[in-house]
């Protein structure tokens, strides 16, 4: 590496803005504000919904899509991805802080701060110990069971909001279903319309025409229903509850709470949510990081990726936000929108501040069931049937993970079902790494397979299970060795590890001893004993290798 | 001597607040002027709790007594949105009003609907609505009318925190009894309230702070009122309580001008009264957009 490239690369670590920088003509500058416009738009209606669901007024959620973008946009890796509020950990927000403080008082958002600071922290550390991999092992099942989990959450914690009633917060789901059904006859029916309204037309729209942004209609829509009400009846009269007033400050500083009387009795809470906050955070990157390479050729950098969420967090703590991640859906409709670089980023956050100041008065009477519509939509868009179908469509392992890892989410909480999903993948990964694995041998251990007459061989060792979900990997590796030792001498699979075979597995060793008769030479075989003779028998392969090349350890 | 005055000082108050509650109401205009002062700034020692006569009304809780606990927080922050909704709750204030505007004293005043006077007698049957609230949905009235804003949830923290703060002003208050010093001065009607006198008399009396078109005197940094308005865009709406003429005469009788209640009399209460009513004001919330232009106001009668 030449001393120019290290400095260059140097500065992309620490300040990866500089690669951006100059892309900035006047081109790229016009195609990145209209998406940036766009995007500040689309982002508002979540915001606000996604801090009411995190227990916090919606200044908070303001906040959060606005700051931690300018952080993340000067840090992270990609260009493309937007952060802002997130779902899941919104919903974790509001059960980690939820046993120390009641909802929405300054103590909720004190906690929420320190909470900020130390996901923020959590990702800083996993960034710069560039263990952003790790997450590139996390099961695809356990993630979509987590995020359906927190669809079914989100719906039924706003099935009160949507009717135009108060019902606890933070009971269980059978809880809150049960009471609500007998308090039926309380609702408000007139908010329920509005919700209906909006639930409705944002489903409409999503199917019949799919270019529009859905939830963007729906809002207006259920907003328009609502203001039409007001007039035609009175907003005394319907008793909608409404959204209110929002008052944003510039620069609304905060600072994270570490005294001992505030932090000392919520610590281990906070530090596990944090963890956890921090873990959904690096799922949302790892998921981005691969589908950006995909949709924008760029290559993201996930450590960088996550530095920069770790950053905005820990930034975010000294300004009022809540945790924030990069946001996969916002990240793809950007590039859809043409955006090219971070500056995207910046535009939003800051048309997103101006709309807010100049329609107050109009987004304040936003009902607040049509906010519960908008949750629904949002709740109803995690829940992915299609690919929950696939997933109970394979008996074993995965369906078995999805549902209790889904179960555990829904009635036991976000948290354990993020931990349940961290062991879950740690077994899949420990029985993937069990599966078939290729060494080969030399010298002293090669020798000691070598039967009497063959002084010259390829010696393999392979170990784990041969079958139908394995036998790409071993093609694979028997093709990499024929690449290497062009079949040129016979080629002896020390065997005595394999556990498990099935008939496609048998397959693949028939085909390569077939090659390898081809180009002159055979394939001897060590087995442990004669549990297989059978399978081998029925597939030929007796007759293929010949009995005498194969040999048994036992 | 110097050292006898002192116990004998806290002796006499302590007997003061000890005497006995006398529940029959008594005749507003015997007893002698309220000795508060303009209030235009949070006070944090409220030592002068304006006790007409002392030992008349009940006296909540000093405000150096609340506790240092997470309750005394709430407590705090419910006072806060009380006297500073501007600031503190702006997310539902749709005027310029704050709640301590009407309920004088952050809500301590006898005949300016006291808290204490409220809480421990909810839920109520209201003739206005001719059904049952609760303490909470009472305020979400004010907030909707009085407020002229968006009603938080009966489930919101801020509500959550007022409601903490008139629990607790009503600290040792008897439940379920009306207390006296609720509500505003009882008030007879003997002439048709005449707008024209109360000109005159706005004039005279009330300009001053509340400026020739009713429209208030903004605090020197321009945010939030010294004098809130009387009516227009950034006063209360047509469906409040004070937009009643007689609810407002009952209630400037007993505390306006300010630091000079019951100065005027009935009838001079009730032109003034009836002068603010003859002005603009937002619309009222529980009539159609069409209602509010072709009906007649509301609150003129009785
Ligand atoms: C424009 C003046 C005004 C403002 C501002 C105002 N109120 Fe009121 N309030 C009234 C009137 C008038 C009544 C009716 C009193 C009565 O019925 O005797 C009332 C009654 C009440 C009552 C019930 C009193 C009782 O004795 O039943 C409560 C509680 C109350 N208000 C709370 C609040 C709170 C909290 C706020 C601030 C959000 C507020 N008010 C703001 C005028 C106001
Ligand atoms: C010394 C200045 C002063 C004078 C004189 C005065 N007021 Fe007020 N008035 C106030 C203040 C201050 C408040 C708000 C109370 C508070 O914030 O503690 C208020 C509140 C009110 C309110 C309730 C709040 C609102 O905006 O509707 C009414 C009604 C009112 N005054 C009417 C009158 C009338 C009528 C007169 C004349 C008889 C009068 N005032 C004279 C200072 C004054």
């Amino acid at each position: 590496m030449s001393p120019a490239e290290i400095k260059h690369t140097l500065a992309g670590r620490f300040f990866p803005f500089t690669e951006w920088l100059p892309m900035l003509d006047a081109d790229t500058i016009r195609s990145d504000v209209w998406a940036g416009v766009a995007a500040g738009i689309l982002i508002l209606p979540q915001a606000i919904a996604l801090a009411t669901m995190a227990g916090l007024p919606p200044e908070v959620g303001l906040y959060t899509s606005i700051f931690p973008i300018f952080v993340s946009a000067l840090f992270g890796s990609s260009w493309h991805v937007l952060s802002g509020p997130n779902t899941s950990i919104s919903v974790m927000v509001a059960t980690i802080v939820g046993a120390y403080a009641s909802i929405g008082t300054p103590d909720w958002i004190m906690y929420t701060l320190t909470l900020t600071f130390i996901a923020g922290a959590i990702q800083l550390l996993f960034g710069i110990l560039r263990l952003g991999a790790v997450f590139n092992y996390f099961s695809h099942t356990v993630m979509v069971a987590i995020v359906t989990g927190v669809g079914v959450i989100i719906i039924v914690q706003q099935i009160g909001n949507f009717f135009g009633m108060t019902v606890n917060p933070g009971e269980p789901v059978e809880d809150t279903l049960y009471s609500i059904f007998f308090r039926i006859p309380d609702a408000n029916w007139w908010a329920a319309s509005l919700g209906i309204l909006t639930v409705g037309s944002g489903m409409f729209v999503k199917r019949f025409f799919p270019k529009l942004p859905y939830i963007i209609v729906a809002v207006i829509v259920g907003m328009l229903g609502g203001w039409l009400l007001d007039l035609l009846f009175g907003s005394g009269n319907i008793n909608v509850d409404k959204l209110g007033y929002l008052s944003l400050e510039a620069l609304p500083l905060s600072a994270p709470d570490f005294s001992p009387t505030n932090f000392y009795e919520a610590a281990e809470g906070l530090i596990m949510g944090g963890f956890i906050i921090a873990f959904l955070g690096l799922m949302q990157s790892a998921v981005i990081a691969r589908a950006m390479a995909v949709r924008s050729g760029q290559h993201v950098d996930i450590d960088q990726e996550v530095i920069g969420q770790g950053l905005s967090n820990i930034a975010g703590s000294f300004l009022t936000c809540f945790p924030s991640c990069g946001s996969f859906n916002r990240s793809a409709s950007n590039i859809d929108m043409g955006g090219r670089t971070p500056l995207v980023g910046i535009v939003s956050a800051i048309v997103l501040a101006l709309l807010v100041v100049f329609a107050s008065p109009v987004i304040a009477q936003m009902p607040l069931s049509v906010m519960a519509g908008i949750l629904f939509l949002v709740g109803a868009a995690l829940i992915k049937v299609k690919d929950i179908r696939t997933l109970l469509s394979v008996r074993g392992e995965a369906r078995i993970s999805f549902l209790l890892v889904c179960f555990t989410t829904v009635y036991g909480g976000l948290q354990w079902g993020v931990l349940l999903g961290i062991a879950v993948s740690i077994i899949a990964y420990m029985r993937a790494v069990s599966r078939p694995e290729f060494d080969v041998l030399f010298e002293n251990e090669a020798e000691q397979y070598m039967p009497e007459g063959v002084d010259d061989a390829t010696v393999v060792q392979l170990s784990g299970s041969l079958f139908f979900g394995s036998t790409h990997t071993v093609e694979r590796a028997l093709a990499d060795i024929a690449r290497d030792d062009q079949r040129g001498k016979p080629l002896i699979i020390a065997g005595e590890l394999i556990d498990n075979m099935d008939d496609a597995g048998v397959a693949t060793l028939a085909q390569e001893a077939r090659k390898r008769k081809e180009a002159g030479n055979g394939l001897i075989l060590w087995l442990r004993d004669h549990n297989l003779d059978e399978l081998l028998k029925r597939n030929g392969l007796f007759t293929l290798l010949g009995t005498g090349n194969i040999h048994y350890a036992t | 001597m110097k050292q006898a005055f002192l116990p004998l000082l806290s002796l006499s108050i302590l007997v003061t607040l000890a005497a006995p509650l006398h529940a029959e109401p008594t005749d507003p205009l015997e007893v002698r002027p309220t000795l508060v002062e303009p209030q235009v700034s949070l006070p944090t020692n409220l030592v002068t709790v304006p006790v007409v006569n002392p030992g008349e009304y009940f006296v909540p809780p000093l405000v150096d007594d609340i506790p240092d606990d997470k309750t005394g927080d709430m407590i705090r922050w419910g006072r806060n949105i009380f006297v500073n909704t501007q600031k503190y709750a702006p997310r539902y204030a749709g005027n310029g009003l704050n709640c301590v505007s009407c309920h004088l004293s952050e809500g301590r005043q006898p005949y300016a609907a006291p808290l204490w006077s409220a809480y421990p007698i909810y839920p109520i049957q209201r003739n206005k609505t001719k059904t049952v609230v609760t303490f909470p949905q009472r305020i979400q009235d004010c907030f909707k009318y009085s407020l002229d804003g968006i009603a938080p949830t009966v489930d919101a923290p801020e509500m959550d925190a007022l409601v903490t703060y008139a629990k607790w002003l009503s600290t040792a208050a008897p439940v379920g009894v009306v207390l006296p010093g609720r509500g505003f001065a009882s008030i007879k009607k003997t002439h048709d309230p005449s707008p024209i006198e109360g000109e005159i008399i706005y004039k005279s009396r009330c300009a001053l702070c509340h400026g020739e078109n009713g429209e208030g005197q903004k605090n020197r940094d321009g945010v939030g009122y010294m004098f809130p308005p009387l009516w227009g865009t950034d006063s209360f709406n047509r469906a409040a309580g004070l937009n009643k003429v007689k609810t407002a005469a009952q209630f400037i009788k007993a505390n306006m001008p300010l630091g000079a209640g019951y100065t005027l009399n009935d009838d001079e209460s009730l032109d003034v009264a009836a002068y603010m009513w003859i002005h603009f004001r937002p619309d009222d919330p529980r009539k159609s957009f069409f209602m509010n232009r072709f009906a007649p106001k509301p609150g003129g009668a009785n």
